[in-house]
């Protein structure tokens, strides 16, 4: 079992029901250890305190906020827990969504929900929600402060269990620039604007992400194989293929990946 | 009885309706800090754990 990232209760209405958070995501990734290349030495990264010239261990760290005028003030875990007390321990769950209406820019990470304790009240009280979220199709809004950041979290039953999906503020969403609004002579014609969707329609399938292996990993640990057994890895010619030179001709390029995606 | 209570609470998800608060907050108790005042230190507060399910949903909808 995983390390809980947070535990405290969530609140509904008046049941609340005590819960530990999971990280819903696992570690795929292959590492590279950051050597010196000139000798092969790994790189270290330590906590160094130039007063004292020793490292700094992890529980003598504490958090200092610079003010404007260059001011060091000194926070402890506990007078930053004081910030938000209410929320360090307990999400409210403050209205429900359509999932459907939240864009998903906004999603940030996947957590998982477990109730925490043995107490029949409290695995009964999880059941209910779990259940209630399934049947009504909708998705729980709430606020919580994990660390040092207060998150917007969404709340869904997914697979008997509730998964807690933080989400981006509004304001963390970058706005962007404007596109220039088309002049006729860049406005799709209706003829293309037709083959894309059609393209579109000959590419639609039903969503399954196991289809989707990470091929870049598997090209990525075979030439580390390759590597480690001495042999020469070939660098590949930078590609001149007319797949990434601009469409000079739209309507040809998209009657021709029809013709593809037919035949293929 | 909880589906209810979820219609209840049933609203367009608006992402501007949920501000950061909590930033204010934290810097509030910069200030104090930065002033030399005493920083309250919460108590543990006190969950009841979910006895009696249908009570509390029965006091959650006439809430």
């Amino acid at each position: 079992m995983p390390r809980s990232l947070w535990t405290g209760s969530l609140s509904f209405g008046l049941v609340n029901v005590p819960v530990a958070m999971f990280s819903g995501v696992r570690d795929q990734d292959l590492h590279f250890r950051q050597l010196h290349a000139k000798d092969h030495t790994p790189l270290e990264t330590h906590r160094y305190c130039a007063e004292e010239d020793t490292e700094v261990p992890y529980d003598e760290i504490a958090n200092g906020y610079e003010t404007d005028d260059g001011e060091l003030v000194i926070l402890t875990d506990a007078e930053l827990a004081a910030a938000a007390p209410h929320r360090s321990r307990t999400i409210d769950i403050e209205a429900f969504v359509d999932l459907e209406d939240v864009d998903p820019t906004y999603f940030d990470h996947p957590y998982v929900l477990m109730p925490s304790g043995e107490a029949d009240g409290i695995q009964r009280a999880y059941r209910l929600l779990v259940e209630v979220m399934s049947r009504t199709d909708e998705a729980a809004l709430g606020r919580m402060v994990m660390r040092t950041k207060e998150y917007l979290v969404i709340i869904r039953a997914r697979e008997e269990r509730l998964v807690l999906t933080t989400l981006l503020r509004h304001d963390e969403v970058r706005p962007t620039d404007p596109i220039p609004s088309p002049t006729k002579k860049d406005k799709p014609a209706k003829k293309e604007v037709d083959a894309a969707v059609e393209l579109i329609e000959s590419f639609s399938c039903d969503w399954d992400p196991s289809r989707y292996e990470d091929s870049f990993q598997k090209r990525l640990r075979a030439i580390v194989k390759k590597k480690a057994k001495g042999q020469a890895i070939e660098v590949p010619e930078e590609e001149d293929d007319d797949r990434t030179s601009p469409v000079p001709d739209l309507m040809a390029a998209l009657e021709r990946s029809l013709e593809e995606a037919k035949a293929g | 009885m909880a589906s209810k209570l979820v219609e209840g609470l049933h609203a367009d998800f608006d992402p501007s309706d949920y501000e950061d608060t909590y930033r204010e907050e934290v810097l509030k108790v910069v200030e104090l800090k930065a002033a030399g005042k005493n920083i309250e230190l919460p108590e543990p507060e006190e969950t009841e754990a979910a006895d009696d399910l249908l009570a509390q949903l029965e006091a959650s909808l006439s809430g």
